[in-house]
């Protein structure tokens, strides 16, 4: 069958060769197109050429085929072969060089982690990554449960913007982070009441600078200094008040001296629940505070704005402060200091402040408030307690009002004792130019009868008004610039009545 | 004979053909109500691992290949196919939630992370923050039908509930993106919040490193959108209606996203910069409350009337009860840990944090506020996510 198949086939070639054949002869042949065979006749010729020869023809033409296409066929199925084979290696090291190239070429090396693991140990010294069966497999002793830390592998691919940006987390937080923050104060005071030879028109200034150093030297530690000189004049050394026109004059220990403001250690313990500051501290920053007025870089200059002038905490010195922050709406707050004027021991005289402080909203009226009481003791004396509350209340997400009220007792030798008030309300965006720009309104009101710090008195009581406005105007993340006027109202210091309007401009930059 | 001998044996062969069949098929579903899991997605072992929500056992994890360090995971909400992008791969993977079978991996753009997935469960958009591009496949053909140019580090994006939109917020950018989801094409571009004129002042922070728009929060009738701007401290207010920005409303420092509560009134707003949160009240688009709370806020879950904020450096969950807007005490979750984020199931009791570093999942019970530790989920637990779970979200 197959023959009779390879039969006709060859014959059906055969024939249309031979037709080709002739047609080519009989036309190249030939003078002119004219005279050229008609393609019937032809035909003719083929097929009697077909009938005399075919049976050789076929023969030849299959031997022919055989000979001349069974190399070819050999060599085209080898070259198919090898190609094959060569396109399917240089796939496999595409596909190799692609995993590389996926693994390591375009990131990085693996990530590793330092991780805490649980391991028993036996009693001489072998450990294991798990319990077994609770004795040791060699001497048959107890397994201790321990642990320990080891590198572990991980499958994650970083960027190389990634891993500097994870060093340089790393070296931050093994490190000291050092912080500069520097004010400068200008304010020219025109008098309005007083005494002629009182100043008027003068020009003040200061400045001052905090070198802050701050580590980490253990979890939930802290270590904290501050570094601070102080230098210039301020118009509290011309112009007698109780309220004092710029705070930093108050820090003023030594002018333009360096010297250690703060250093202190700060941990948390019981669940940090608790938190322990110890060393040389700054009272103020841990009572009395408010987020309206507290700050006299950022909010009002007028110290009598910037803290209650009955808590007349020590200068800062050796003491200890305890808080304890639950994170619900109430903080309990303690605190110790050496007291004034102590030399032999800090036992002497210590200085000690009790503060609750209470989150509050009017059930849901207001935007949150906090409430704060202190009360305060320099060892028994009546004369040296006092104590004062202090709000912070908001009354929209943008405005807030503050109060403060202290309370001094004072010896019997005055007929009453020393009162403080002091109160305003702060602003913030939309009712600014800029979206983190604020402004405040703060009044104070003392009435002080003693005191150690106004022992030039000689009769009645100091009776002080004074209103501050502000405006901060925040420029950038480093860079604030604020406008004050202050209007010492009446104060009656040394018996004179004074009045005074003192326009400053602050400068303050941190970084 | 023969044939009848033949017929008889190729019966035979079929019939067994046909059980064997069968039998693979039946054993190859482990997960037959995907309401029942919690998906984990681990970037470090490159895998999703499936938790069983009775038994808090691992019931299966599907392996997505070396270096994919999978982001974001998500169920459909047909809960067929669980979707996640590799961050490092660029590509995403889809996932047979029933026979936990990685069905197909299609390439993406550079670096995918944050994704959502169409209320019909139909199209899978999927954000590349490194490529500025959000890539859009079809979950019936799982095929890519395009990679929309033309963002700024788009990282979460947000579907309207009825599917005709989709917002993408830009961190790398001050504005919204609107996607037509028929056309699938970039429709409008919405500013939050004007660029302050002292910003030029200001180059260190604004020209170096930019902290935009990280999440469109919808609230949960689906009528606004609560977009929080990092740089600017700001939160604006989207009315998807008219696809407009309504209100601006100042918050505290450097505000990471907003987390709508359960009832739909308030809005918890996390401030990284003052590590404090602010509670906005939804009617009045008012803060009501600013208040004190940890450092590296990455999110916020709801359950019994508290937010439970998560801080993910402290170890703490902070929280809050949200009748009386005070802070309602911390919970310590352990030492040292990286706490990540966190789904709440549907029932709105249980809370399923992810913590990488120890590799376990902490199931915070809502109104004890009591912890139950899951370990060994897989390596660097990055994410949760529950089918109809209450709150379902990346960082």
């Amino acid at each position: 069958m197959l023959q009779d198949i390879y039969d006709s086939i060859t014959l059906v070639i055969i024939n249309d060769l031979t037709l080709h054949y002739m047609i080519v002869l009989l036309e190249s042949t030939s003078p002119s197109r004219e005279h050229t065979l008609p393609i019937k006749e032809i035909k003719n010729i083929g097929e009697n050429m077909k009938i005399i020869n075919i049976r050789f023809l076929a023969c030849l033409f299959a031997c022919l085929t055989i000979i001349l296409l069974l190399p070819c066929t050999l060599i085209f199925a080898r070259n198919k072969n090898s190609t094959k084979a060569s396109r399917e290696q240089r796939i496999e090291q595409l596909e190799k060089r692609l995993s590389d190239l996926e693994g390591r070429a375009i990131l990085s090396d693996p990530e590793f982690i330092i991780k805490k693991k649980v391991i028993w140990v036996c009693k001489n010294g072998h450990q294991h990554d798990s319990k077994l069966d609770g004795k040791c497999p060699f001497d048959n002793l107890p397994l201790k449960k321990s642990f320990t830390y080891q590198r572990e592998k991980v499958f994650r691919r970083q960027t190389i913007g990634e891993q500097i940006a994870a060093a340089q987390s790393e070296q931050d937080s093994k490190g000291i982070k050092i912080g500069i923050s520097g004010t400068t104060m200008f304010q020219t005071p025109f008098r309005l009441k007083g005494r002629n030879s009182d100043i008027n028109g003068d020009f003040f200034g200061m400045g001052s600078m905090d070198i802050f150093f701050i580590s980490r030297p253990a979890l939930y530690t802290m270590f904290f200094a501050d570094v601070e000189v102080i230098g210039g004049l301020s118009p509290d050394n011309q112009i007698a008040n109780i309220s004092f026109l710029n705070s930093d004059g108050v820090r003023l220990a030594l002018n333009k001296t360096l010297n250690l403001r703060e250093g202190w250690m700060r941990t948390e313990l019981f669940g940090q629940n608790l938190i322990v500051v110890v060393g040389m501290l700054d009272l103020t920053n841990y009572f009395d505070l408010n987020t309206a007025a507290n700050d006299e870089t950022s909010q009002f200059i007028t110290d009598a704005l910037v803290n209650n002038l009955l808590l007349a905490p020590p200068t800062n010195g050796g003491g200890v402060t305890l808080i304890f922050d639950p994170k619900t709406d109430l903080k309990l707050k303690l605190g110790f200091q050496r007291g004034r004027n102590v030399k032999r021991s800090l036992t002497d005289k210590v200085f000690t402040i009790f503060e609750v402080d209470y989150l509050f909203n009017f059930f849901g009226l207001f935007p949150e408030g906090h409430y704060r009481a202190w009360y305060r003791l320099e060892g028994t004396n009546k004369e040296n307690m006092a104590w004062g509350l202090r709000v912070d209340q908001k009354l929209t997400a943008s405005i807030t009002s503050f109060f403060r009220f202290g309370h001094e007792f004072t010896s019997s030798r005055f007929a009453k004792n020393n009162f403080f008030y002091s109160g305003g309300l702060q602003f913030k965006t939309p009712l600014t130019f800029s979206i983190r720009d604020s402004w405040a309104l703060g009044f104070v009101y003392s009435d002080i009868a003693s005191g150690e710090n106004f022992s030039n008195l000689t009769t009645g009581s100091i009776q002080e008004y004074l209103v501050e406005a502000y405006y901060n105007l925040f420029l950038t993340e480093n860079l604030k610039i604020s406008f004050h006027l202050q209007y010492l109202i009446d104060s009656n210091i040394e018996t004179i009545k004074r009045s005074y309007l003192v326009p400053g401009i602050r400068t303050q930059f941190d970084f | 004979m023969n044939k009848r001998y033949l017929i008889s044996i190729l019966f035979v062969v079929c019939l067994s053909f046909l059980f064997s069949v069968m039998g693979t098929a039946k054993k190859k579903i482990i997960i037959k109500d995907p309401r029942s899991v919690c998906v984990i997605v681990n970037r470090d072992s490159n895998d999703i691992s499936f938790m069983s929500l009775k038994t808090n056992k691992i019931i299966g994890k599907v392996f997505l290949g070396k270096w994919v360090n999978p982001h974001m995971a998500v169920m459909t909400p047909d809960g067929r196919k669980v979707v996640t992008g590799g961050t490092r791969s660029n590509k995403v993977y889809i996932i047979d939630v029933a026979t936990l079978t990685l069905l197909k991996v299609i390439p993406a753009d550079i670096g995918p992370e944050h994704l959502a997935i169409s209320p019909d469960s139909r199209f899978y958009y999927q954000g590349n923050p490194d490529g500025d591009a959000v890539t859009i496949i079809d979950l019936v053909s799982l095929k890519r039908i395009k990679n929309l140019g033309g963002f700024a580090e788009p990282l979460n994006i947000t579907f309207l509930p009825d599917g005709s939109k989709a917002y993408v917020a830009n961190y790398g950018g001050h504005w919204v993106g609107v996607i037509d989801v028929k056309r699938h094409e970039l429709l409008k571009k919405i500013k939050i919040g004007d660029m302050p004129s002292v910003s030029q002042l200001d180059p260190k922070k604004y020209l170096s490193e930019i902290k935009g728009i990280s999440n469109a929060t919808i609230t949960r009738d689906g009528r606004y959108l609560y977009c929080a701007d990092g740089d600017l401290g700001i939160v604006g207010v989207i009315d998807t209606r008219e696809d407009k920005l309504i209100k601006i409303i100042r918050v505290g420092a450097d505000p990471w996203r907003a987390y709508p509560s359960p009832d739909g009134k308030k809005m918890v707003v996390v401030n990284n910069g003052d590590e404090t949160i602010s509670i906005i009240d939804v009617r009045k688009n008012k803060v009501i409350a600013t208040l004190e709370a940890g450092p590296d806020m990455v999110g916020v879950n709801f359950s019994h009337g508290k937010a439970f904020v998560i801080s993910s450096s402290s170890s703490f969950v902070y929280v809050y009860n949200l009748e009386s807007l005070k802070p309602a005490g911390r919970i310590k979750i352990g030492r040292n840990l990286e706490l990540q984020t966190a789904a709440t199931d549907a029932a709105g009791e249980k809370i399923y944090l992810t913590s990488s570093r120890d590799h376990s999942i902490y199931i915070i019970n809502g109104k004890t506020n009591k912890t139950t530790r899951v370990p060994n989920v897989g390596l660097y637990p990055w994410g949760s996510f529950i089918l109809e779970g209450r709150d379902n979200y990346c960082h």
